[in-house]
This record gives C-alpha cells, structure tokens and sequence, in this order.
C-alpha cells in the first residue's frame, strides 16, 4: 500500500477548492497560537467615542519584542451610504495596524486619511488599512437589549455570528503601506497573512467595546454583552472579485499553501497506530464540528445544495466511525478511504478533522506557507522548446479536453473597472470589456500557446520563441514555475460560462481560517473570523488552538 | 509622501500594459522599475519617458529598451560565448536591470557599456556614473570574471507626483470604462448590504 500526497488533477479542481475547510494550519489558529505561547500583552490606551459613536480607539500589542497598534475610527454612517462594496465611499468604521505606538501626530495624520480608505495614502509605518460595517439588524438588537438591562437573544447572535464585517484588509504596501517584504523578517510575520489576521482580532475587541459603549450611551445602567455571547461574534468579512485573481496571480504562494495541506495529510495517513488520547481528541472535535455545521447557513442555492449533501455525508460517516476498529493499522487511512465517495465537502471536512490530533507532524509545515521564490524568478531562455513542451504538458495537459472554440469556453473576461478600480467579471460576448481583459485565463492562454510551439524545433531555445511571440511570455513564465510549483495551476476554466468565483474565494478565505461560508452571489460571500476565539485578556495557550470548534452544551 | 515598491510596481506593470506592451512584458517592466528603484534610480520617470516615446511617432527612430532589456535577459546564456552588442537604444538606463538578471542567471557580475562609459552589475545593484543620455548609439553587454557584490538597497519610492501621474495615465487605459450596466453586473450580491 502506497501512500502518496493526492495529485495536482485531484486537488486542483475548482468544485474541490470550493469545498475546503478551515484545519489547524489556517492563519488565523497560528496567530492566535504564536500570541499565547508567546504572552503577547494587550492594552487599550485610548477609548475616545462620543455619544453618536464617533472618535477613535487605540488597541495595543506588546509580543515582547515589539508593539502593534490597532488604531479604529468610528463613524456615523447614514444608512443609505452603507455599501459592502469597493465602490463604497464611507463606513462604520475604519483602520490601520500601526507598526509601534502611535504619536498624537500621527493619530492626526491618519485621522485624515484612514477614514477615506483608498482616496487616502498611508506609509511605510502602517502595516494594514481596513474598514468595517455593521450588521445593522444585530447591532440595533444587541444595543437595544443591553441599553434594556438585557443580554441579546443567544438565536440571533448565533444566527448572524458578528456585529460588524470587514470588507477590505488591505496590506503588503497597498496606498502606501509597508511592503511584505519589509516585515515578513520578522517571526510574528512570516507565516502569510499574519499582520491582516492580527488586524481583525483586534477589531473584533474594539467592536465588542463599541457594543458596549453605545448601550451605555443609550442608557448609563446598560448590561455589558456576557462574555460567552461576546465569545460567539466574531468578524464577519464580505469578500469579492478582488480575491480571486490573487489566487492566480501568486501562483508559488498558492502552490505552497496547497502542498502543506497534502503533505500534512499524506503524514497523518502514514501513521500506522493511533494512540486512545489522539482517537478520542479526534472524535471531540468531530462532533463539536459537526455542531457548527447544523449551525451553518445560507439563503443560497448553490450552498443550500452543498450543505445538505454535507450534512447526508456526516450521518454517513458518523455510521462509519461508530462501528470503526481503531486498532487496525493505518486507521486514519482506513476512514480517508471510506470518504473517498462522499461529497467534495465532507472529504474536505474531514482531512481538516483528521489533522487535529497531530500538531506535532502538522504545525512544522506552516512555515513553508509562505513565498519568496516567485519574485526572484526570472524567465530562463536557455531552455530548450523540448524541455518547455513537457512543462506545459505538466502544467496544462486539462486544457486539452476543453473545446475552446465553444463561445461557452470564452464567455467570460475579468476587468477593472475605472470605477473606483472595483474588479469585476463580465460576459465577453454581450459588454464591450474584452479590450480591458486582465490575464486571468492561464489555460486559456496555455493552449494558444501550444498551438504556436507545434511547429518549433526540441532543440531551439525558449528565448527564440518568446522574442517571436511576446503574447505567450506568462505562459512560459507559469510553466517553468509550474515545474517547482506542482499545485501552483488552477485546473479549470477561468472564463467559463459556469465558472464560479466563489470556489475561488471559499479556497483562500479556507487558509485565512473563516467559517460559516455564505455565498450572496456566484463572486461575493460573506464569512466569519474567529467565531469562538478568547478575547485578548482570556487568550491562554489551553484554549488558543481549538476555539474554533464550538464547545458543545454541557 | 513616499511609495511602497509593491504598488509601485502594480503601477509600472498597468502603465506598461496601457502604452501596448504584452502582459508578459509588462510584468517584466514592474520588475524592472522597480530594481531600478532599489539602486537609487527614478525608475518612474525612466520608464515615463520609454512610455511617452513608444507612443509618439519618434518610436521609429531607435530601439525599445524594454524588449531589448527582455532579450539581454533571455539570451543571458549567450553571454557564455559572446558579447551581445545593439546600436541607438533609447533611454538606456532602462536596461540596467535586465543587465542584472542576466547577472542573477550567469551568477557573475556583468558589464553593460552605454557609449563606452561602463556599468558593472550585479543582481542588487550597480557601480557607475548614474548620468544617461536620451539614446544610447553603441550598447555593449558582456559577463565579467567579478564576482556578484551585494549592494544597498532602497525600500521606497519617493518621487514626483507628476512622474506617478504620467503613469497613472497610462494605466487607466487598462479600466473599463464605469457604466450603469458593469456596475450592476460586474460584482457585488444581490441583497442590500443593510442586514
């Protein structure tokens, strides 16, 4: 019996993408792990919120080496400007993660420019830029019922699962922020994502304090929200196009992401015995997932369909594991195989699952998610058109069982519009954007060039062929990486008629951690971060790892 | 008011792309401007004036320095052999980075000789007189015996607003333009955003 990391054909399939879920490698679970271990302390020198809720809030974090600040402004946003898109010009609330304690000076300087969002500019000592809006029902309910002396209706808060969502966290040098690169040298910022992540736990503290400001506001003997209630809103985030070409656009970090996940799993399908505390974790956390699962919902048809196969696929398994031998040799294995018919969902459920009891083969792995690699490549023009043909068959063999004469195969182009440069998707056929079309189609473009390499010599070197067709420059770019990067190539038409950005989206916001994914569209979703996870001031290296999983009533 | 390299090179690239360069090329030129950046260089405004010559009837008058730099760095194995050699390159300062990835690939140093006033380059930087004329009439590239040498870095860009607004200009050609239709087709859901 071999057992192998699963194939770039398997996993690299839009509908299978779409179905991950979040697992113990996610950014927002090594965060939240590196912060206790490591005793980061947390501060709130400045609370400045009048009684219309507008002024601003400092949230600090020591992690011993270092100090981040959160630094949030909060509005007062006419209903009728409250636009989750990027096209927005105002919000709830908005941020920057200032890198150190921020001067009276530039408290100002932000003052002026963070409210604005990307009409601003911020610099090389801000790390990240966001903004936020409430969920307007829940917020009205929880402020209401505390202002009563009351605690919000429990159903609700699960219901909703946040307060206010984000929908931008901009980072790695955008408007004027520090690049990557110049804080990824540090431990607490090498894994990716790391200053977005800490950005929105501190949000979500300082939206929690909000909360609870305005209900004294409305009344000075107002309740503060219980902190299990608080414990169960995290950060909702809204997510759109913009998302989805990152995934093609860093091919190697994607790569990265996907393999750590296979390795992880090929590892824990490896062992040959699993130890009763490893079982019994395992089946803990099965059924406290299995809890936030009947918890999950969506009003979407595409997800309606998806949850109720899941949820058909749990009883399966739960059949599966209740007569389950533990003792047989390879067990884990044993249930993976079983899976093996079940929904993309379930499968994706799973592997997630069987990772938690191994932190000690799985959590080594988080520090080859991130990427230099790819910048630093340069185009070798050396190589011989034969060496080429093979990446390309490595790399983009799918595109050959796709008929790209099929005005289907073509029907659509991602653009930027000049509208507040939003990123969007269009139907080539029917908008006049295909002369503004961004290089998202890599198989697209694969395919022609293959065409035009039919007819050059094995033994002619790359740089022939490029300097007679510039057009084709990407593809040999994506094929050379492709041999160092085997996951690195989404595996399905990107402008096809029935393509679905969100198993693009669900993909990445899977790695961020995020939960309950409810798409609104086929390219826009709304998720929630860190449902579950301790506040600051409760964060302990007992409870920084599997908050996310809800505890299951006594 | 400074730059992060990162949207800098977001810039160069869309700039490039909305002048008529390939996507491929283009990606190549925000690697290029902004190497040109780290070693002291305005590479905004170099590549401003690469823009803005491509686009007048001028362009007929010399060579690209954009698909020359790409071609010095594709046929940097050549430079195993060879010295490669052009005549009446425009703005040449935009080659030294292409110098440098062919340096990166042949893991030596190499020496690019503008006019004969000589360049010798490594991946992170250069050593010469940062004085470039309009065109260069002779451009030389050859490897040198020198090993690399690890030269300082600059982190951000802080030019002129008027350089970025030149290239800005050239990126919008790259937007569709904002229609009622797009807005309510390209993105977005399809409930209110007041829930």
């Amino acid at each position: 019996m071999k057992i192998e990391r699963r194939s770039p054909s398997q996993v690299m399939r839009l509908s299978r993408l779409g179905s991950f879920h979040q697992c113990r490698l996610s950014f927002m679970r090594q965060l939240t792990r590196r912060m206790a271990r490591e005793h980061w302390q947390f501060e709130r020198p400045v609370f400045d919120i009048d009684d219309r809720g507008v002024g601003h809030a400092v949230y600090t974090t020591d992690t011993g080496q270092r100090t981040y600040s959160l630094i949030a402004f909060a509005h007062d946003l006419p209903d009728d400007q409250r636009s989750d898109r990027v096209i927005a010009e105002a919000w709830d609330a908005t941020f920057t993660l200032f890198d150190g304690i921020p001067t009276p000076d530039d408290i100002a300087r932000l003052s002026e420019n963070v409210p604005y969002q990307e009409a601003g500019r911020i610099s090389e000592t801000e790390l990240t830029l966001s903004r936020a809006n409430r969920s307007v029902r829940l917020w009205n309910h929880v402020v209401g019922s505390l202002a009563k002396g009351q605690q919000p209706d429990p159903v609700m808060v699960n219901q909703v699962g946040y307060l206010m969502r984000t929908t931008a966290v901009y980072g790695s040098g955008k408007f004027g922020a520090a690049d990557h690169a110049t804080i990824s040298t540090r431990a607490e910022f090498q894994a990716p994502f790391q200053a977005e992540m800490l950005t929105v736990y501190l949000i979500r503290t300082f939206v929690r304090d909000l909360v609870n400001h305005m209900a004294k506001v409305r009344n000075e003997d107002a309740s503060a929200l219980d902190p299990s209630l608080a414990e169960q809103l995290g950060i909702g985030n809204s997510t759109g196009l913009g998302m989805a070409p990152f995934l093609i656009n860093h091919p190697v970090l994607f790569n990265n992401w996907i393999m750590v996940r296979e390795e992880a799993l090929a590892r824990v399908r490896l062992i040959e015995n699993a130890a009763v505390k490893e079982k019994d974790l395992f089946l803990e956390i099965w059924s406290r997932a299995k809890a936030s699962i009947r918890d999950w919902q969506s009003e979407h048809p595409i997800q309606i369909e998806k949850l109720t196969a899941l949820k058909a696929d749990i009883r399966t398994l739960e059949n599966v594991l209740s007569g389950f031998d533990w003792t047989q040799d390879h067990p884990w294995d044993a249930i993976y195989r079983q899976a093996r018919d079940l929904s993309e969902e379930a499968q994706e459920l799973l592997i997630s699952l069987m990772l938690e009891p191994y932190p000690q083969l799985v959590d080594d792995l988080a520090c080859c998610m991130a990427d230099t690699l790819q910048h630093d490549h340069v185009v070798d023009g050396a190589m011989t058109i034969g060496k080429l043909k093979s990446l390309m068959s490595e790399a983009f063999d799918w595109t050959l069982e796709i008929d790209w004469a099929q005005k289907d195969a073509n029907a659509r182009a991602w653009y930027v519009s000049a509208e507040k440069l939003e990123p969007r998707l269009g139907e080539r056929f029917d908008e006049p954007i295909a002369d503004y079309e961004q290089p998202l189609a890599p198989g697209r473009d694969a395919r022609a060039a293959s065409v035009d390499l039919e007819n050059w010599d094995d033994d002619a070197p790359v740089s022939a062929f490029l300097a007679a067709h510039p057009e084709h420059r990407q593809t040999v770019r994506r094929a050379q990486l492709h041999s160092i990067a085997p996951y690195s190539e989404i595996r399905d038409n990107t402008i096809a008629a029935d393509m679905k950005p969100i198993d693009m989206l669900r993909a990445k916001l899977s790695f961020f951690g995020a939960t309950r994914f409810d798409p609104r569209s086929d390219r826009w979703v709304r998720i929630c971060m860190y449902v579950g996870a301790p506040y600051p001031e409760d964060l302990t290296t007992q409870n920084a790892d599997f908050w996310v999983y809800p505890h299951l009533p006594a | 008011m400074s730059y992060s390299l990162s949207e800098i090179e977001a810039l160069a690239l869309k700039a490039a792309r909305g002048a008529g360069y390939s996507w491929g090329l283009s990606y190549e030129v925000g690697r290029a401007v902004t190497w040109l950046i780290q070693a002291d260089l305005d590479g905004c405004a170099i590549l401003g004036h690469v823009l803005e010559w491509v686009s007048s009837s001028s362009v007929e008058t010399a060579h690209c320095p954009i698909k020359t730099g790409v071609s010095l760095s594709d046929d940097a194995y050549c430079l195993n052999s060879d010295v490669r050699t052009f005549q009446n390159v425009y703005e040449p300062a935009m080659l030294l980075p292409f110098a440098s990835f062919a340096a990166k690939q042949l893991n030596c140093a190499v020496k690019l000789e503008l006019d004969t006033v000589p360049f010798t380059i490594s991946p992170t930087g250069y050593e010469g007189q940062p004085s470039f004329k309009a065109t260069a009439q002779s451009v030389h590239l050859q490897k040198t015996a020198d090993p690399l040498r690890q030269h300082n870095r600059i982190n951000r860009y802080s030019g002129s607003p008027d350089t970025i607004e030149i290239l800005q200009g050239f990126a919008a050609r790259t937007y569709a333009p904002a229609t009622e239709a797009s807005r309510r087709l390209g993105a977005g859901g399809t409930t209110s955003d007041n829930d």
